[in-house]
């Protein structure tokens, strides 16, 4: 049992053959995925990140929510528009709410020139207001 | 008779501006580019410098004022317009579509405002992706030119892919293409001044847009 599962991991690993294919760190929080979109992504890179997600939602449990953070994405063109909005579907075909936490203002302004309407997404400005969507609070230990 | 080096021209144009103390660590901090002689310099090396001296005369807690920038500037260039900026990139991947934007942010960092320079590298990708998807390779050329008060970039794409069919039709709004591309010509003709396209079936395309900002 336990070998079949290592073997398994094996094979996701093999299947990922970007030679620089950079490291995305998906953290869990509560009952919501939290993870960084890195400033510059090649197509496959990009690829990478939507199977990775994807994968974690459909693998645990009670997830509801996936916040990705785009304020280091210093550029969307309509490419990288379309793939944020396939994570997006995505995600909420697996069952779980797609929020983009922090996109730059100069982005903002960029898309809608561009007529690009990121519909299969929500937007936030905060981590907070993120989780407030998802009527999710952090309590604090006073 | 010897013509002046860009730092002579500097510390002429700064004279009675600055004091002497901020003089020489001001011109001590200057690009590489400052030995050269007045007139050389591209419009990006001549917008640095100025940029560079005016950020050293706001250490010392002055100003350049608007008028004494550009007689800086026209110190710098000798009194002609200075040569405008090249740059070139062959594109024939998505990894070269990054290299476009990259380029193109920072060529325009000196000359455009923030929302602009996204702007601007926004469309340079875009019309980096229409080659690498259409016609899978080609070259991108981004030239800034000095215009009177002003600066111009422009961005011309060039391919010998399968051409564009009916240009017009596509500029028109109301082409839907399954692959996006008529939606992405008109997104990036929003994003600058202008766009022209010159293609044919068979004899490739080129795209040519621009966009003018003021010089401070």
């Amino acid at each position: 049992m336990a070998r079949a599962v290592l073997s398994a991991r094996r094979m996701e690993f093999a299947t990922d053959d970007v030679p620089s294919a950079p490291f995305f760190s998906i953290l869990k929080l509560g009952a919501c995925l939290f993870a960084s979109v890195p400033p510059q992504l090649r197509d496959v890179h990009a690829r990478g990140l939507q199977d990775a997600l994807a994968r974690r939602l459909a693998s645990e449990r009670g997830l509801r929510g996936l916040l990705l953070d785009v304020s280091a994405l210093g550029i969307v063109d309509s490419y990288a528009a379309k793939v944020l909005g396939e994570i997006g579907a995505s995600a909420r075909s697996l069952g779980a709410r797609a929020i983009l936490v922090g996109l730059r203002p100069a982005v903002a302004v960029t898309l809608v020139e561009l007529g690009i309407d990121l519909t299969h997404v929500e937007t936030a400005m905060s981590l907070e207001r993120a989780l407030s969507l998802l009527r999710m609070r952090l309590v604090s230990e006073a | 008779m010897t013509v002046p080096s860009v730092r002579d021209a500097v510390s002429r144009a700064l004279g009675g501006v600055v004091p002497t103390r901020a003089m020489a660590s001001i011109l001590a901090t200057l690009p590489p580019t400052a030995s050269q002689s007045v007139g050389t310099l591209d419009v990006v090396a001549t917008q640095e410098l100025v940029k560079q001296v005016s950020a050293g005369v706001k250490t010392f807690g002055g100003a350049l004022t608007l008028v004494a920038t550009r007689e800086l500037r026209r110190a710098i260039c000798n009194g002609f317009t200075p040569a405008p900026h090249e740059a070139r990139v062959s594109v024939s991947s998505d990894m070269d579509v990054l290299v476009v934007q990259t380029r193109c942010q920072t060529l325009c960092r000196n000359f455009f405002g923030a929302t602009d320079c996204v702007r601007l590298a926004t469309a340079a990708s875009e019309l980096a992706r229409n080659i690498y998807l259409y016609a899978k390779r080609g070259e991108l050329t981004l030239t800034l030119t000095e215009e009177f008060s002003g600066v111009c970039l422009t961005l011309v794409a060039r391919d010998q892919g399968p051409g564009i069919a009916n240009v017009a039709h596509v500029l028109s709004g109301n082409y839907v293409s399954k692959t996006g591309l008529g939606r992405g010509l008109i997104g990036t003709r929003a994003l600058l001044d202008g766009l022209e396209i010159d293609s044919a079936p068979g004899r490739g395309t080129i795209v040519k847009g621009w966009k003018r900002a003021r010089l401070a």
